[in-house]
């Protein structure tokens, strides 16, 4: 629906993407979840699918990485000892 | 306004909060308790207190309000705050910072650096940068809750701006840091679930995914004429590739926050408190789906606002908010959304930036009282004490003055300043201290002094956004920029002064003796 009014901008906006040197990538029709410029349509995707891949490293590794924690305990008792001293001096507590 | 709905949900709200927080205390009290209560800390707490930090009112308001504005592509911002910010930041950063903050008994990120390098400067130049740059992020913050408080409330923005000053000084100085990850939580979760409904409700609102879209799609002839000028082509498509808006878009918004929050001192300490690697895996999961729902939500929801505003008052988001962007989004909540919602999301985006501000007070803090003047003085104790204190107090008082004098569409570049400056100033060293183990102290030292300074010149001499009312470049050498040829006024410092700082570090590390091995075994111990 493009009002009469309207087509001015829209022949500005081609002058501006000469300008720019706009390339059109994939042709038009193409239209996406109502979205034609498959930049957006794609990264649109794209986000679903990065929190997909979150999510699938996320249970193919869920229990890996403990392995060391014991070794870990008797270091990190000194260790947190000496912070909480530390944040206790700092903040006055 | 429903001042009894107001005050029932401020009251639930405030005695869960005080409730978690007191349970959260009492777990952290003693040492044993802390750290056993701190072993057990569910992954969901963690990735959830991580997304609390990462995301506030900045991420929701400020970058929700520039996809009103810009439109869909900011989405890009999302792609890389889910694959960077996440993915990256917790499996390829996270592990390792985890286990290197822990052999080096690090507590701060430029006490992590400085101890990897063994270096003093680096200590307290990148306490000085976090110092000097996190203001401008602060108010940023601090202006985001001030503008969801004044559109809620229907009162004053300088009035709003000191009801959260009042609220956020009591906060620090009741001591908010402590025991905050379980009411992090609850903020999360309340986060989270608010963006669901509010996709849920525009997207029915508007008539479906495909139709609120193609709605969208079909007011690109309604860009203003101005924005057209700029490279504005609808908020369903790129803008016109080199255009200001392309670069703006791209440079500032896009690479600088999607990089910048591999380097953020605030967001880098959280791994060095988790137990093991194993909750940073599980972590991934809740941190990637919490930021597809905040960001992701937040843009679609942004952009799509445009249409609600047409159809209920034949304008677009940007005429609406009288022209600043930072004001989009709480009208638009303000205006579809049922009271209830408007209130519980308020205290929430109020909640998760008092959350942040504290952070961020905090680091700029430590910053001055540790990283500052402990690192030059030598001096511990009583001394380094009042200058954290008073650090916090300045930190304090320039967000709150800043935040006044601000201009509008502040917050989203607020935001961008400092997370690029982080990018450029600390991320080549802090790559290289986890992986290059080549890299030595000089270029450790060259590529953030590199990084620091280019971004500032660049800023003083050459991005205009910048340059111009900051005016040193004007009464140097007679113009707002030094170059006016296409596109440098426009192109972000990240561009520029990261891919220079990665070089110095390369360059200087392989001039100079590399680090002895004793060194690096106790910096990579238990590093495969």
């Amino acid at each position: 629906m493009l009002r009469d009014d309207m087509l001015e901008h829209v022949i500005l906006k081609d002058d501006q993407r000469k300008r720019f040197g706009t390339v059109s990538i994939i042709g038009r029709e193409l239209t996406v979840l109502g979205i034609n410029d498959p930049w957006i349509w794609g990264v649109y995707l794209l986000c679903i699918l990065s929190t997909l891949l979150c999510v699938i490293y996320g249970l193919t590794n869920w229990n890996k990485g403990g392995e060391i924690e014991e070794k870990e305990i008797s270091e990190e008792a000194a260790w947190e000892e000496k912070e909480e001293e530390m944040q206790d001096k700092e903040l006055g507590v | 306004m429903n001042l009894l709905l107001l005050n029932v949900i401020v009251l639930i709200y405030l005695l869960v909060t005080m409730y978690l927080g007191y349970r959260g205390w009492k777990a952290t009290k003693g040492t044993e308790g802390y750290m056993v209560a701190d072993r057990k800390v569910h992954p969901y707490i963690m990735a959830m207190s991580y997304g609390a930090t990462f995301i506030s009112t900045s991420a929701i308001v400020g970058f929700g309000g520039t996809a009103g504005l810009y439109g869909m592509a900011l989405l890009w911002l999302t792609l890389l705050n889910i694959f960077v910010g996440i993915f990256l930041a917790f499996i390829v950063y996270g592990k390792r910072t985890r286990k290197m903050g822990h052999n080096l008994g690090a507590m701060t990120f430029p006490e992590l650096l400085a101890r990897r390098f063994d270096s003093k400067f680096v200590q307290y130049f990148s306490g000085f940068v976090i110092f000097v740059g996190m203001p401008m992020y602060a108010a940023a913050v601090i202006i985001g809750a001030a503008q969801f408080i004044k559109t809620t409330l229907n009162i004053n923005f300088d009035v709003a701006l000191l009801i959260y000053t009042v609220i956020i000084a009591a906060y620090v100085i009741w001591g908010g840091l402590k025991g905050v990850m379980y009411t992090d939580a609850l903020q999360g979760t309340i986060m989270f679930v608010g963006m669901i409904i509010l996709l849920v409700m525009t997207y029915s609102h508007l008539g479906g995914i495909s139709a609120a879209h193609q709605a969208l799609t079909n007011m690109a002839s309604m860009v203003p004429q101005n924005l057209a000028a700029q490279g504005h082509t609808g908020w369903t498509s790129m803008p016109a590739l080199g255009s200001p808006w392309w670069w703006t878009l791209i440079s500032t918004i896009v690479m600088g926050v999607g990089i910048g929050v591999l380097a953020m001192p605030q967001l880098v300490i959280r791994f060095m408190t988790v137990k093991s690697n194993r909750e940073i895996n599980r972590g991934v999961i809740i941190g990637g789906i919490f930021i597809l729902a905040m960001t992701g939500v937040a843009f679609v929801v942004g952009a799509l606002s445009n249409v609600y505003f047409l159809q209920t008052q034949g304008k677009i988001a940007m005429t609406v908010a009288g022209g600043n962007a930072d004001s989009i989004i709480p009208l638009y909540i303000n205006a579809a959304m049922p009271d209830w919602f408007v209130y519980v999301f308020m205290l929430t985006l109020l909640a998760a930036a008092m959350s942040t501000s504290s952070s961020q007070f905090h680091a700029q803090g430590t910053a001055m009282g540790r990283d500052i003047y402990e690192t030059l003085t030598g001096k511990k104790g009583k001394g380094s004490v009042l200058i954290t204190r008073i650090g916090i107090t300045l930190a304090v008082l320039i967000a709150v003055v800043l935040g006044y004098i601000l201009p509008g569409n502040i917050i989203a570049r607020g935001t961008a300043i400092f997370f690029g400056l982080c990018a450029a100033s600390f991320l080549p060293m802090y790559t290289s201290a986890l992986y290059w183990k080549r890299a030595t102290k000089a270029g450790a030292i060259a590529g953030l002094v590199t990084g620091s300074l280019v971004t500032l010149f660049w800023y003083l001499f050459i991005h205009k956004a910048e340059s111009t009312p900051l005016g040193i470049a004007k009464m140097l050498i007679g113009r707002d920029v030094l170059i006016t040829q296409m596109p440098w006024p426009v192109v972000d410092p990240l561009i520029v002064a990261f891919p220079l700082a990665i070089l110095a570090t390369i360059v200087v590390s392989l001039m100079t003796k590399p680090p002895s091995q004793e060194h690096l075994e106790e910096c990579f111990k238990g590093i495969k």
